[in-house]
């Protein structure tokens, strides 16, 4: 009988448990126990994840232990070759609360729910990225992500041409 | 921008691991692979894929486009590297597993394939699972742009597919076909083994639209097809030998057997969709190709009554499309030489003998009715085959021959009929009279010439009746309704309306009784009445006139007051012809008691006058009696042979002066003895004029449907007017086209009809 608790040991060597169920809850982490041994004997490596990170997805795990099973969608492309913008409403209130953190924060967790493959974690926090780009400008974006600005005028001329952009968007 | 950590890695840092893991997998799967080591391999890939930079970040985003506007895509995913070399690893891994193979041969090429095989597919789902990261994302992104590029483990599939497989597909087909034709010739194989390597087959078919389907053309292509050549060749050869040497008998058992056999080795390890057209090649090598062979032997296995092979012959054949036409004729033409000849041989006897005729053509008919149902399912073509058949034999065979009479069929089951429904010393019970009833019905149906039964039914019945000799009035009940519902209503109101005037007779008499009782008047006698309506029963008026002895009289004339007070304006005919009574004898020594003589009431006329005079001679009886010459006669000689009248002179006919006595040495065994018997003549006479009734019956139903139909019409040619006759005719009976003639011209003369002028053979409606 398999035993009701992981061992994971963090990139900041810290161990934590959590329970299989919320573990499964990790597609990453549902193979590498079907397909391995020794899960229970030993702490598992999750060398591209903090201790900080994980508690928050376990988190985000627990309270959403019950809901069903994620359904794979085929995505395909329109006509034009374009995908077509989702809706990235978040409706769970729950969710609206656990978004509203540091951006550095929410994108450590994107980046642990993509390693990990939490589905419905990643598209939450996707869908809050996405609403924080939503009606800025370049320049606005670069500020809110402290992204640094190493596009040449020409590349940007290039830029605005190929999306019929005027310099006024910036 | 990440507070994470992350690694970055190059390809050369990341791969030898990778390679080594992929590896143990593959070649050690069992040996198991470790939590730790499995993150550590997810991780490096996972790792790699994010942290590589592609080469240039020019606004077109390093992406080929054929409009201005390009697909703005985001991210650029890395993984073109990666993929690379796994599949190179797995290439190189192929080869090293043909070389080995090309050693090997037949079931070992197979059991290597299987072990290989089994062991590769387990490993590449692991490793699949690895490579997750790159599946989900470079693989998938590419792919969706539509270039050939698989997740791991279809990957895996197409390179085995198209580097190991496609060397060996030949041989492996051909060493799977060895065991099958193995198998075949009876010796045992691996089924496992070829279940195995089937699938594999199958598994190896990929859509091309959608990699992650399988579909059959692997399988069909290298193996079905092969496979189904190969089965016809093996098949067609061995019916081709075993018919030669066996009987056609054992050769079915055998194609039974090869066919079951074919069945069970699909679903061993054939694919479920060979089912089908596997069956259908070997129906069509084993059964339709000596269809003929199996056709020249069906008429043997019915003479032969061989039911167990005629069942395996109808089962073989009916899955082929025109397997079954030929039997069909043979079985009708079978039935009827049999039906013929089952008449034949009893003929002389039966003509004679209701029971034995009926007996004869339902031992016939039940015989080959079993058969069709049970041996050939009750298929509609042979159950019409046998109603075919039943119909010729029933209708036309060596007893109607014999009677020169197409109607002795039907003559012959109303008097089986009549037995049946008769009183007698032995009636069976009464399920066994259901089921006795419902086979007269079975031939009924046959026979076509309903109206002939109809009469003489009724004329027997009439008898029963009135004589009271039914056996059961249930009985007779169940009959005419049997008869009704094959027949419809009109056919049997007549029937129906002699019954009721039964029961109406029975009132009619109680109220009769309880009047006489009123008025406190004696008859004299013990007196029952029945009165029938004439135009319900077959029944003619007296030949002869009759006057009624005085004993008598009383009760007749009461009963005529009281039923003209009844029904005022029916008029009554008394039919003494068919009345009887009972007579007690005092004259006689040798029972002083009396003898209860039961008497016809012209034989009572004739004795009662021996109350007044002691001897008469026959012209003086028929002064008193009125009776006519014939039915003087008749009677006086039933009464000489019943022994009650002595004769003088003793001579066979009976003349006017003949002197008539009682006879006082009268003995008889019994107390009551009945003397109203029916001479052998009388019988005779009586068919005759029963098929002469039946003949003028014809002429007026043939009459009245050509007007009906003309009436609809008004206008019709010849060759139509008599073939709807015939049609609306069929029912009741088949009326010879000569008859039809005539009674058209018989219209024409009593215009009903005329012949259109100018015009040849037209008729048409006289209002």
């Amino acid at each position: 009988m398999a035993s009701e608790s992981i061992s994971v040991t963090t990139s900041d060597d810290q161990t934590i448990q959590l329970s299989r169920k919320h573990a499964q809850m990790s597609q990453t982490i549902n193979s590498m126990l079907e397909d391995s041994v020794g899960a229970d004997q030993e702490a598992i490596p999750l060398p591209n994840v903090s201790s900080e990170v994980l508690k928050k997805v376990i988190d985000w795990c627990t309270h959403h232990e019950n809901d069903p099973a994620p359904v794979e969608k085929v995505k395909k492309l329109n006509k034009k070759r374009e995908y077509k913008a989702k809706n990235s409403t978040i409706s769970d209130e729950w969710d609206k609360n656990f978004v509203n953190a540091e951006l550095r924060v929410i994108v450590d967790i994107l980046l642990a729910a993509n390693y990990l493959d939490v589905k419905g974690l990643f598209e939450l926090m996707c869908k809050h990225i996405a609403n924080e780009l939503k009606g800025k400008t370049p320049d606005q974006i670069r500020e809110r992500f402290g992204i640094q600005d190493d596009l040449t005028e020409e590349d940007k001329a290039a830029m605005r041409k190929a999306w019929g952009a005027t310099k006024n968007d910036s | 921008m990440s507070g994470q950590q992350q690694k970055r890695v190059t390809l050369d840092e990341v791969w030898p691991p990778l390679e080594a893991g992929v590896y143990h997998l593959v070649t050690n799967l069992n040996q198991g692979l470790s939590a730790k080591k499995w993150m550590d391999l997810y991780t490096s890939v996972y790792n790699y894929c994010t942290t590589s930079r592609p080469a240039n970040t020019s606004a077109t985003s390093g992406r080929p486009n054929n409009n201005n506007k390009t697909a703005q895509t985001g991210a650029n995913f890395v993984g073109q590297e990666l993929y690379t070399r796994l599949k190179d690893f797995l290439s190189n891994y192929m080869k090293a597993l043909l070389k080995v193979a090309e050693t090997k041969v037949d079931e070992g090429l197979l059991h290597y394939y299987h072990v290989e095989w089994t062991r590769y597919v387990t490993a590449m789902k692991y490793v699949s699972n690895i490579f997750q990261y790159l599946n989900r994302h470079w693989i998938k992104r590419e792919s969706d742009d539509g270039k050939a590029v698989f997740d791991v483990r279809t990957l895996s599939l197409v390179i085995w597919r198209e580097n190991l497989f496609s060397h060996l597909k030949t041989r492996l087909t051909q060493a799977l076909l060895v065991l099958i034709e193995k198998e075949r010739n009876g010796e045992q194989i691996d089924t496992n083994l070829v279940d195995g390597v089937v699938e594999a087959y199958v598994s190896l078919g990929l859509n091309k639209e959608k990699p992650k389907e399988t579909i059959l053309d692997v399988y069909k292509k290298e193996f079905e097809d092969p496979f189904f050549a190969a089965t016809e060749q093996y098949y067609s050869m061995e019916s081709a030998n075993f018919i030669n040497v066996n009987t056609v008998a054992d050769y079915m058992k055998k194609v039974e057997a090869r066919l079951e056999e074919e069945l069970n080795r699909v679903r061993q390890y054939l694919h479920s969709s060979s089912e089908q057209e596997l069956i259908a090649k070997c129906d069509k090598v084993l059964i339709e190709k000596h269809q003929n062979t199996l056709w020249d032997e069906f008429q043997k296995l019915l003479e032969d009554d061989k039911v167990e092979d005629l069942t395996r012959m109808y089962n073989l054949l009916s899955r082929t499309a025109k397997g079954l036409d030929p039997l069909r004729n043979i079985l009708e033409k079978h039935v009827q030489t049999i039906g013929s000849q089952t008449v034949e041989a009893a003929a002389s006897a039966a003509i004679n003998d209701p029971k034995l005729y009926v007996d004869s053509l339902l031992k016939v008919y039940k015989k080959y009715n079993d058969l069709v149902s049970t041996a050939f399912r009750s298929d509609n073509g042979f159950v019409a085959s046998l109603d075919k058949a039943c119909r010729r034999f029933i209708n036309d065979n060596a007893v109607c021959k014999a009677a020169k009479s197409a109607s002795k069929s039907p003559e012959l089951l109303a008097r089986y009929t009549d037995l049946l429904l008769k009183k007698s010393a032995k009636n069976p019970e009464e399920q066994e009279m259901e089921q006795l009833l419902t086979d007269v019905m079975v031939v009924f149906k046959y026979i076509e010439d309903k109206d002939v039964f109809q009469t003489f039914y009724s004329k027997m019945l009439a008898k029963r009746l009135i004589h009271a000799t039914s056996a059961s009035e249930d009985l007779e009940g169940v009959m005419i309704g049997k008869l009704k519902s094959t027949c419809g209503y009109e056919y049997t109101s007549k029937l129906q309306r002699m019954f009721t005037d039964m029961s109406l007779s029975r009132d009619l008499l109680d109220r009769f009784k309880t009047t006489i009782e009123e008025k406190q008047t004696n008859l004299g006698v013990d007196f029952s009445i029945l009165v029938l309506a004439t135009g319900s029963w077959p029944l003619q008026p007296p030949s002869t006139n009759f006057t009624v002895p005085k004993e008598l009289q009383t009760c007749e004339q009461l009963f005529l007051k009281f039923y003209s007070a009844q029904h005022n304006g029916r008029k009554l005919n008394w039919l003494h012809q068919l009345s009887k009574g009972e007579m007690k004898t005092s004259y006689l020594t040798s029972n002083k008691a009396g003898y209860t003589l039961q008497a016809s009431t012209y034989q009572m006329g004739v004795l009662l006058q021996f109350n007044q005079e002691e001897s008469m001679t026959a012209e003086h009886i028929g002064i008193t009696t009125q009776l006519t010459d014939s039915a003087l006669r008749t009677t006086l000689l039933s009464l000489v042979k019943a022994k009650v009248l002595n004769v003088e002179p003793e001579e066979e006919e009976i003349e006017k002066h003949h002197k008539f006595t009682l006879n006082l040495e009268y003995k008889n065994k019994r107390a009551k003895v009945n003397i109203n018997v029916p001479v052998p003549q009388q019988v005779k006479e009586e068919n005759d004029s029963t098929h002469k009734t039946v003949e003028e019956d014809r002429k007026w139903a043939i009459q009245a449907a050509a007007v009906r139909i003309m009436k609809m019409r008004k206008r019709l040619n010849h060759a139509n007017l008599i073939s709807e006759v015939v049609v609306q005719l069929q029912a009741r009976f088949k009326p010879s086209i000569t008859l039809i003639k005539k009674c058209i011209d018989i219209l024409i003369e009593k215009e009903y009809l005329e012949r259109v002028e100018g015009q040849k053979d037209m008729y048409s409606y006289m209002a």
